[in-house]
């Protein structure tokens, strides 16, 4: 969850536009979440209806991930009713 | 001592205080000409206060004696709360007030060893015309192309 906060809100590959460089090169400027930009998060197990996969067993990496930036984008939307379609979302978007 | 005596006067060599940016810059390749070591005298460590109340701080005071100092903190706390918030606890324990005003420029084609550029010998100033997220290039006749990190962000947490 932590990582598809970096999703929503930091991560980006910048290019030069002319020549196509990859400007953010190190973790200075491909910015990803720290402690601090972490809330506290309830993590809730759906333990159920996964009796059709082989085992029983699913996976987590993906399923935590990828829809907490749709999360994260609805938040915004609720708390100031402008709805963002595109990620990153920064405040200078 | 002589060749680098000698590369002050053709802008070659540079200053090393803590080194904490300068490591970093010689590891990637962007500063390849000689260092002069230097190292701090008594006067140039720690806070002195005036009579009016106003602080001068050596350029080798570390950052994190910036960030720690009390009456740093109550008399200046954007000073204080912007040397918390610099980099990593490691690199506040290091780095120096002189080197953090003295340091090259943050800009992300000067930094990246596959780019020329005027600060590193190249014939012009590819961020003029490039991508800005995080900074702007300011164009000075004079003394050539700076870039200034707006800082949104770039607070390390």
């Amino acid at each position: 969850m932590i990582q598809g906060i970096g999703y929503a809100l930091y991560e980006a590959r910048e290019v030069d536009p002319r020549t196509g460089d990859i400007l953010t090169a190190g973790m200075e400027d491909y910015r990803i979440p720290g402690i601090a930009d972490t809330p506290s998060i309830d993590v809730h197990f759906d333990e159920g209806g996964f009796d059709h996969v082989l085992g029983g067993s699913v996976g987590i990496g993906e399923v935590a991930t990828v829809p907490t930036s749709p999360a994260l984008a609805n938040a915004i939307r609720n708390a100031t009713g402008v709805r963002f379609t595109e990620i990153p979302i920064r405040p200078t978007a | 001592m002589t060749t680098a005596s000698m590369s002050i006067t053709t802008q070659t060599a540079e200053f090393r205080a803590a080194g904490t940016d300068l490591s970093e810059r010689r590891r990637s390749g962007v500063s390849q000409g000689p260092l002069i070591d230097i190292t701090a005298r008594p006067d140039t460590i720690g806070i002195d206060w005036g009579t009016d109340g106003a602080a001068r701080i050596g350029a080798f005071t570390t950052i994190s004696a910036i960030a720690a100092d009390a009456r740093i903190n109550a008399a200046y706390p954007g000073l204080a709360a912007a040397a918390l918030g610099l980099a990593t606890p490691q690199i506040r324990h290091l780095a120096t007030l002189g080197g953090n005003l003295a340091q090259r420029s943050r800009c992300w084609y000067y930094r990246n060893p596959h780019i020329a550029c005027l600060k590193k010998g190249g014939v012009d100033c590819p961020a003029r015309g490039g991508n800005h997220l995080y900074s702007v290039a300011l164009i000075s006749a004079l003394r050539g192309p700076a870039s200034l990190d707006h800082g949104s962000g770039a607070v390390g947490l």
